[in-house]
């Protein structure tokens, strides 16, 4: 059948619900008026019983592959560097302590997930597969939305009038191989705010005098507006921008927007004073806030590390990556756990987060190749998983002992768990039904929110349960 | 060119619809240029005699029939008012010179455009004024600027082609500027072989496409296997496909038509994957070799010659589901010609493509999709070959073209014009369905969407949109972080005057503050599978915070608001340069009163704050 336009169905808000989500309505630049799309959601009964114990996710992605054999997942081998001190921690795993002190304090909080399939051995492909939650097909990537904008349509919902904050916030994700994704065929108004840390810093956090600017500046902007009438003769994209604009401001304005922003000395010494930690800190700030903001994607890009892993003198290696990422995730993890939700009296804000870190893929496992580093291995590796009621301190599923291949595959089935399953777990999370199609793409496709069809066949399409203890 | 529009009865308006393109000599008259006072609407035709084609017009109001007579250039005009009027379809009013001055300047040239060119063009009493505008915004060196950058994102190429990307941009831009014919230029970019990028431009795209191999197979510096030969083709293949003849090849090259698409493209669902083999096979002997250079592959230096046995079908491969076999001769996907024997098949291919009538069709629809807003084909690199003629239309489709007539019209006057792209520009340019206006007086239906009844208003892209703030601030770029100049010399110093505009440049650019800014507004980082310019809520915040717009609002540096408020005492002045400068019209009483009343407050303060309201109006983001 044939997917030719109709009017502009459900997904065109109307005035005022265009202001509630903060007037973020705009229809993009071209294509809008002649593409509006009517989606249909599958009528099928839920076959799915999601979990609802998460109002948030920060999802961490480790880009470029950490090694698990060195780290999360860790063998000894010909490669293992002798500076490593390897224990046993209280959740019965070996830990390399002394590479990462802080997070050797929360790995009790975190439940692992080792026995990972990645679909995989490319960066682009792989870091793309992270973001969408389902293989690139460039036939048709531009239909298709990053996992953050679907979980802001499902959310659009629930947001209330005082939230003015994007439902879905990224940090640093310009630095990986596939940048920001776009919406697809949501509309626009479910993009990610994609920031780079370090400038957001001062962009966003504005002084007394800044905001007495702003202001003025605006009283400048909304009179010339008015003097000049209405722009509505030149069609809806055109009005709604200005409603965007608007809330642009209404945000920047929000006293909570920039007191998110700001981060102290502390901050700093604690989450580091890099881009990774100060993305840490703003996650917290953005989500102690309560303004809106769901869904947290921060990327830490720079793993790949194919030579000279490590080798301090080289100038990118693990050990300065890890020296990143250890009190900016430890930080950060610690840091939701003692700050008070806003909604659920009695409740951290780690107990309505789910926290995600992964990688694309792992390191090849045994000794170090030609180059004295490690390349790619999609075989067997880890995903980390913190609060919303995860229970800390599981441990499941098992490579072997070389850290190559899986032997346990951690959950009910025998095939081992992917990327998709990762995300039906945060779907579930955020009690929304993943097995959810919507129909009527612009090219006549059907988007499953986990697709049973994975690169290679059919997966089952379970959430992770077990790391809840279950 | 122009005619008095006539009332003519609606069956002979039928005929000449139907009546393709005749070339008959347009007497001139004097009724060229829009009328702004002209009523909006005439009241509806006295004519009202036959049948009509009502399937699109279903459930439209009668009373919506009745139109504004606009003068019918060329043929563009004949087919888009032909339609309009025979479904009943109003459309908006011809633009006037200010809209149409700003318009056709960003479209053409990708800024806006300077005070004293519209002060002139407004006072120009002539009648070809605008017709002339479009030849001299054709004519000038940002024209060509733009559409090379433009190209060189269509064509995505990145630190793949290595330093080849300047040598290819030069190129472009020549033969831009030349008006060489398109298909040549075509031709020299799918045949072309070289001992280096470096030295031979039209190769540069294919080297862009390379596909590295496995890492740890390789033996040896002269091992083909650095880069995976066959999965390199059927880049080349789907890239050729996409842009010169406007269809998605991607899907069969992972597995036959049937069984996927037939919900997608009634074309391709025939299509086998061993038709795709078959196409990739016109590259099969050609082989994409790096340059070694001490004990390293340089992944941007390539040789790029034809020696290769041949495509094999059985080869592994790094990015799609396994080959398993198939015919391996050449042969032409849309026609299923076979390469002549003693030809090179990738010259035969140029050929191929190059003659083939959807090569045209796809070009010209490509850049009418640039300047009307979107293709009488939609997605430009969508098209079904099986849902373009009116009378063979797959049961249960609709037909794929909105102008079916009006498409293979302006494909047969490129082919005749010689593939130049000029002159398609111009034409297009200069037909009345360019030149209405943006504002459509009454309710908007979206079922006029697909007549082109108004001109619609697009964003200007992340390079339009910095050039255009370096413009109306007098305040230019700074692209650093590299070559920061135009030309670099063999010695490699740099020479020639910075990169102060976006689109100046061989690649996108631009570090820190100025890449976020840039980045927020859709520039393409030409890796990722492109994807369509979108809004997002991060624009107005950039608007409003960025130190791209907030430094040069500044009355410092020689910027336009402080050579504004040094030039002219009289605040009125200042503010109406302002908005000539930036919005490209003069302020409305009231804006100019509000305006001048706030730097009557603080002179400084005041028209800083004017010029960053100025950028932060809609009006200045878009396009109309």
């Amino acid at each position: 059948m044939m997917n030719r336009p109709k009017t502009v169905g459900d997904l065109f808000p109307t005035r005022r619900e265009l202001l509630k989500y903060g007037g973020l309505g705009l229809f993009g630049a071209s294509l809008e008026g002649v593409w509006p799309l009517k989606v249909r959601a599958a009528e099928v009964g839920h076959k799915t019983r999601p979990r609802g114990s998460a109002k948030n996710v920060v999802f961490f992605e480790i880009s470029g592959a950490i090694s698990h054999l060195d780290t999360f997942d860790f063998k000894d081998n010909p490669g293992t560097p002798k500076d490593f001190q390897v224990r046993k921690i209280d959740t019965g795993i070996y830990f390399p302590v002394n590479m990462f002190p802080r997070m050797e304090k929360v790995m009790n909080r975190i439940a692992i997930q080792r026995s990972l399939l990645s679909h995989e051995v490319v960066h682009l492909r792989g870091q793309y597969y992270v973001q969408a939650g389902r293989q690139l097909n460039v036939a048709f990537a531009r239909e298709i939305p990053s996992v953050g904008s679907v979980v802001a349509s499902e959310f659009e919902s629930r947001r209330r009038n005082s939230d003015t904050f994007p439902s879905y916030v990224s940090f640093n994700l310009e630095t990986n191989l596939v940048g920001a994704l776009s919406t697809g065929f949501l509309p626009p108004r479910f993009s990610v705010f994609d920031l780079n840390a370090q400038q957001a810093l001062s962009g966003m956090s504005l002084d007394q005098k800044a905001v007495e600017l702003i202001e003025e500046r605006w009283r400048v902007l909304r009179g010339l507006r008015e003097a000049r009438g209405s722009m509505s003769s030149y069609g809806r994209d055109v009005e709604a921008f200005e409603d965007f604009s608007e809330t642009a401001k209404r945000l920047l304005t929000d006293s909570r927007w920039p007191t998110a922003f700001k981060i102290t000395d502390e901050d700093r010494k604690r989450y580091g004073n890099t881009g990774t930690g100060i993305a840490c800190a703003l996650a917290r700030n953005v989500l102690a806030q309560d303004a809106g903001t769901r869904y947290i994607h921060i990327c830490q890009h720079g793993w790949d590390h194919h030579k000279a892993i490590w080798d301090k003198s080289n100038p990118s290696n693990h050990y300065k990556l890890i020296e990143e990422f250890d009190p900016a995730a430890a930080s950060l993890i610690e840091d939701l756990a003692t700050t008070p939700s806003k909604t659920a009296p009695g409740k951290m804000l780690l107990d309505e987060t789910l926290v995600v870190l992964m990688s694309e893929f792992g390191r090849t496992p045994g000794p170090l190749n030609h180059m004295a580093g490690r390349d790619h291995h999609q075989f067997v590796f880890p995903a980390m998983f913190a609060g919303a009621g995860v229970k800390g301190g599981t441990i499941l599923g098992a490579s072997d002992m070389d850290g190559a291949q899986c032997v346990d595959t951690g959950w009910k089935h025998k095939q081992q768990p992917r990327i998709e399953n990762v995300y039906a777990t945060i779907y579930s999370a955020l009690g929304i039904d993943w097995a959810r199609d919507i129909h009527n793409l612009p090219s006549g496709r059907t988007y499953t929110y986990v697709d049973p069809l994975g690169a290679n066949g059919f997966i089952p399409t379970d959430e992770l349960s077990g790391i809840y203890g279950s | 060119m122009s005619r008095l529009t006539l009332i003519l009865p609606l069956t002979a308006v039928l005929c000449w619809a139907a009546d393709n393109q005749q070339k008959k000599p347009r007497p001139d008259t004097a009724e060229m240029s829009s009328d702004v006072h002209a009523p909006l609407f005439q009241g509806p035709k006295s004519n009202d005699a036959g049948t009509r084609t009502a399937k699109l017009t279903e459930g439209l109001p009668r009373a919506a029939r009745s139109t504004v007579r606009v003068p019918r250039r060329n043929f563009i005009d004949d087919f888009i008012f032909a339609k309009m009027e025979q479904d009943g379809i109003p459309h908006a009013p011809l633009s006037t010179d200010q809209e149409f001055f700003r318009r056709v300047t960003l479209d053409l040239t990708g800024q806006i455009p300077s005070t004293s060119d519209l002060r002139e063009f407004l006072a120009d009493s002539s009648v070809d004024k605008r017709a002339r505008l479009v030849d001299r915004l054709i004519a000038s060196p940002a024209f060509v600027d733009k559409w090379s950058y433009f190209y060189m994102d269509l064509i995505r190429a990145n630190g793949k082609m290595g330093r080849g990307i300047n040598l290819f941009h030069y190129t472009l831009k020549e033969s831009l500027a030349a008006d060489r014919p398109y298909d040549d230029f075509v031709r020299a970019m799918i045949a072309g072989s070289a001992k280096s990028n470096l030295v031979v431009a039209s190769v540069n795209p294919i080297v862009r496409e390379h596909v590295e191999g496995k890492p740890g197979q390789v033996e040896g510096p002269d091992d083909l296997r650095k880069i995976n030969q066959i999965d390199t083709h059927d880049e080349l293949t789907i890239l050729f496909g996409k842009v010169f003849l406007g269809i998605n090849l991607s899907c069969i090259s992972c597995h036959d038509g049937a069984a996927h698409l037939e919900k997608v493209n009634v074309y391709l669902s025939k299509q086998k994957r061993s038709d795709f083999f078959q196409q990739a096979a016109f590259l099969g002997n050609t082989r994409y070799i790096p340059h070694v250079e001490r004990t390293e592959s340089i992944m941007g230096h390539f040789i790029v010659d034809d020696f290769a046995p041949g495509y094999d079908t059985k080869a592994d491969s790094m990015l799609r589901m396994k080959r398993l076999g198939g015919p391996s001769s050449p042969k032409f996907i849309l026609t299923d010609e076979a390469v002549k024997p003693n030809v090179e098949p990738r010259a035969e291919l140029a050929r191929m493509m190059t003659s083939n009538p959807q090569f045209a069709r796809a070009t010209v629809n490509l850049y009418w999709s640039k300047l009307m807003g979107f293709g009488i084909v939609e997605p430009v690199d969508e098209f079904d070959l099986d849902r373009q003629d009116p009378k063979n239309v797959p049961a249960g489709w609709q037909l794929q073209p909105s102008h079916p007539e009006l498409l293979n019209a302006l494909a047969a006057s490129f082919r005749k014009s010689n593939y130049s792209l000029h002159t398609l520009f111009r034409t297009i340019c200069n037909s009345s369905a360019y030149q209405l206006s943006a504002r459509f007086p009454g309710e908007w239906n979206d079922n006029y969407t697909k007549y082109f009844a108004r001109k619609y208003a697009r964003m200007l892209t992340a390079e339009e949109l910095h050039d255009s703030i370096t413009i109306a601030t007098g305040r230019p770029g700074v692209f650093g972080g590299g070559r920061r100049r135009a030309v670099v010399n063999d010695d490699e110093t740099p020479s020639g005057p910075p990169v102060t505009m976006a689109m100046q440049s061989a690649a996108p650019r631009g570090a820190g503050e100025l890449k976020s800014f840039m980045q927020a507004f859709g520039q393409s980082n030409r890796g990722t599978p492109p994807r369509a310019p979108q809004a997002s809520p991060l624009q107005p915040i950039m608007l409003m915070r960025s130190s791209v717009v907030n430094d040069r609002v500044l009355a410092a540096k020689d910027s336009r608001v402080q050579r504004m408020l040094d030039s002219y005492k009289d605040n009125g002045k200042v503010v109406e340069e302002l908005f000539l400068a930036t919005l490209s019209r003069e302020p409305m009483p009231e804006e100019k009163a509000l305006a001048v009343s706030f730097l009557d407050k603080n002179r400084v303060e005041g028209a800083q704050n004017v010029e960053w309201a100025l950028l932060n109006l809609v009006e200045f983001l878009y396009n109309f």
